[in-house]
């Protein structure tokens, strides 16, 4: 099949574009695939040898020279992906939601303009305010087409208020998925979301692609006696980027309240962290700075053996896009005993294969979890064990592939959308 | 579908914003309006070109020169009313700097006045930005509060959600 893949690509600092990576690989050898991007340079090492590369401005001119049997658009909640919108409409194709919810980027794209930031900066200009409404107005125009009726409200509620809860409420993805000829997710709660908000969508799960990285054991002994910790010590470590929805306070806590009781615990996080003064901040209020290590970002070869240091991994989300994680697969492959907020779109994990702690009360439920698991190195094995057999049968590649193949030739087969009356601002076909 | 009615008492307070704000414009249209004026010494330049003609013109004419009879007749006539003269020249300067001084005082008061001017409108037109500072952090507490409750409610429904999904699988289960 002649396709268009358009995605941010490495060195993007986007998983997605690490998972666009892993896809390439496994279609490239049966499809005539071109690349479609937005980004200054592209790590072409990381992409099947001899890939076209295209600017993503070049995608609808092309297809006009040449059609492309199928157009994927690899679609998340980030602002790598401004660019989509702005061909996703005109060659409608495959939409791989990675994020149930859009709302934080397309906010930012049209609240983060110019034009907005500048009468921010002034809200007293007259000149500024009448600058800014085109771009308010687009947004404005395109919640109410989402959400009709609310539109207007939500805009004033995101505008004049503070808080986290709203963009998840209201995720955002009709004009996207209404664009698109069919529509593929990673998890099978997110593809009943969208066939619930937009019945008759032709929806697709498609399993995200995890392998286990082999780790040699001398160097986990290595690394953990680098960071000053012996092999009596049980650590729990928390790996990703380390965002307010990673709850990393909540799991500083329950090491906290832990090591009360068994002193051998220590916490170790590794990813990048957007604001390390606050997190300094709270390591120190909640008094485990001494049992911390903080690692930042490590390179992805050096990453499998960073999870294979922690003895216990916590993997806490709240509030959630509804993505399934790429961090969390790389930990369940390299068999780590892992806690995680039993969230719906996370049913599919094996009842064995991790712990589920109970969002009405992670600290507590997670410190009881990291108490049980150090004091029992068989259960953390087992855990292990089934975590690493689930993402063998369930991410494996060639499942991955398979899934693919026929999401794409269900695409294929697909026509493209009926027009619709979306706001003036989206681009026609 | 129809837009979902607003809050009566939401509606309310928008009627009571809107009347607010435009007696607010009203007022700082009105203060932007008088605050542009003339200063005096701006509008009748002429008034200084005076004050420096009066400047010129207070002292008394010199004691007439020369010499024979006509110079010392003109002398002596100079003399006989030079008292006078001088009560008149001294008259005149005190009245010069009597104006020069209230003209001073007069420009500086005048500067002052736009000045205030100048401030009263820049501080009218602050007073919306502070209170729309303080009315977002008025807000963000209010939201701060709210959240709070929703983040409550929303991990009990997603703990529900869960268990409810248990159970209809334990129900579907074979056997």
């Amino acid at each position: 099949m002649r396709l268009a893949f358009v995605s941010p690509l490495p060195p993007a600092p986007t998983g997605i574009a690490d998972y666009a990576a892993d896809v390439l690989a496994l279609l490239s050898p049966r499809h005539e695939i071109e690349l479609f991007h937005a980004q200054e340079t592209v790590d072409k090492a990381r992409l099947p040898a001899g890939a076209a590369v295209h600017p993503a401005s070049e995608l609808v001119a092309r297809h006009r020279q040449r059609p492309y049997e199928l157009a994927v658009y690899q679609m998340g909640n980030g602002r790598a992906h401004d660019f989509l919108y702005e061909v996703l409409s005109r060659v409608p194709g495959l939409l791989v939601l990675h994020d149930l919810v859009l709302h934080h980027a397309r906010a930012a794209h049209f609240l983060e303009s110019e034009a907005v930031r500048a009468w921010r900066d002034e809200p007293s200009s007259a000149a500024l305010r009448e600058a800014a409404r085109a771009p308010l107005d687009a947004w404005r125009a395109e919640l109410e087409y989402a959400y009709p009726g609310r539109g207007e409200r939500i805009f004033e509620a995101h505008l004049g208020t503070v808080g986290d809860l709203l963009p998840y409420a209201y995720p955002l993805f009709r004009v996207p998925v209404e664009a698109s000829r069919a529509v593929a997710v990673h998890n099978a709660f997110s593809a009943g979301a969208v066939r619930s908000e937009l019945p008759g969508t032709e929806v697709m799960c498609v399993p995200m692609p995890a392998t286990a990285t082999p780790v040699d054991p001398t160097a986990v002994r290595a690394l953990r006696a680098r960071l000053g910790w012996g092999s009596d010590v049980v650590v729990v470590g928390v790996f990703g980027l380390l965002t307010r929805e990673k709850q990393v306070e909540t799991v500083a806590r329950a090491v906290a309240r832990a090591a009360t009781r068994d002193a051998r615990l220590r916490l170790l996080l590794v990813g990048p962290v957007p604001d390390p003064g606050r997190l300094e901040a709270d390591l120190d209020r909640i008094g485990v700075r001494s049992l911390t290590v903080a690692a930042g970002r490590v390179p992805l070869c050096d990453l499998a053996t960073h999870i294979e240091a922690a003895d216990v991994v916590a993997h806490l989300r709240y509030p959630t896009a509804r993505e399934t994680s790429a961090a969390l697969l790389r930990v369940l492959a390299q068999g780590r005993a892992t806690v995680v907020s039993d969230l719906e779109h996370q049913a599919e994990l094996p009842q064995d294969a991790v712990v589920r702690v109970d969002v009405r009360d992670e600290g507590g439920e997670l410190t009881r979890a990291i108490l049980r698991l150090a004091g029992d190195p068989g259960a953390r094995a087992r855990l292990g064990a089934a975590a690493s057999a689930h993402v063998r049968q369930s991410h494996a590649p060639a499942r991955v592939r398979d899934a693919w193949e026929d999401a794409l030739e269900r695409a294929r087969r697909l026509p493209d959308p009926p027009p619709r009356e979306w706001p003036a601002h989206w681009p026609r076909p | 579908m129809s837009p979902d009615p607003e809050h009566q008492a939401l509606e309310g307070l928008r009627a009571r914003l809107a009347e607010e704000e435009a007696a607010y414009a009203e007022v700082l249209a009105a203060i932007d309006r008088l605050s542009a004026f003339t200063l005096p010494a701006e509008a009748a330049p002429q008034i200084r070109e005076r004050l420096l003609r009066l400047n010129e013109l207070w002292p008394a004419p010199e004691r007439p020169a020369g010499g024979g009879l006509g110079g010392a007749l003109r002398r002596r006539a100079w003399d006989a009313v030079a008292p006078a003269l001088d009560r008149q020249t001294a008259f005149n300067a005190a009245l010069v700097q009597l104006l020069n001084a209230y003209l001073t005082q007069a420009d500086d008061l005048h500067r002052h006045l736009r000045d205030l001017a100048g401030a009263l409108v820049r501080y009218a037109q602050r007073v919306q930005p502070v209170v729309d500072a303080r009315d977002r952090v008025a807000t963000a507490l209010a939201t701060t509060r709210s959240e709070l409750l929703l983040e409550a409610f929303d991990r009990r429904l997603e703990s529900m959600g869960r268990r409810l999904s248990a159970l209809a699988a334990a129900r579907d289960a074979p056997g």
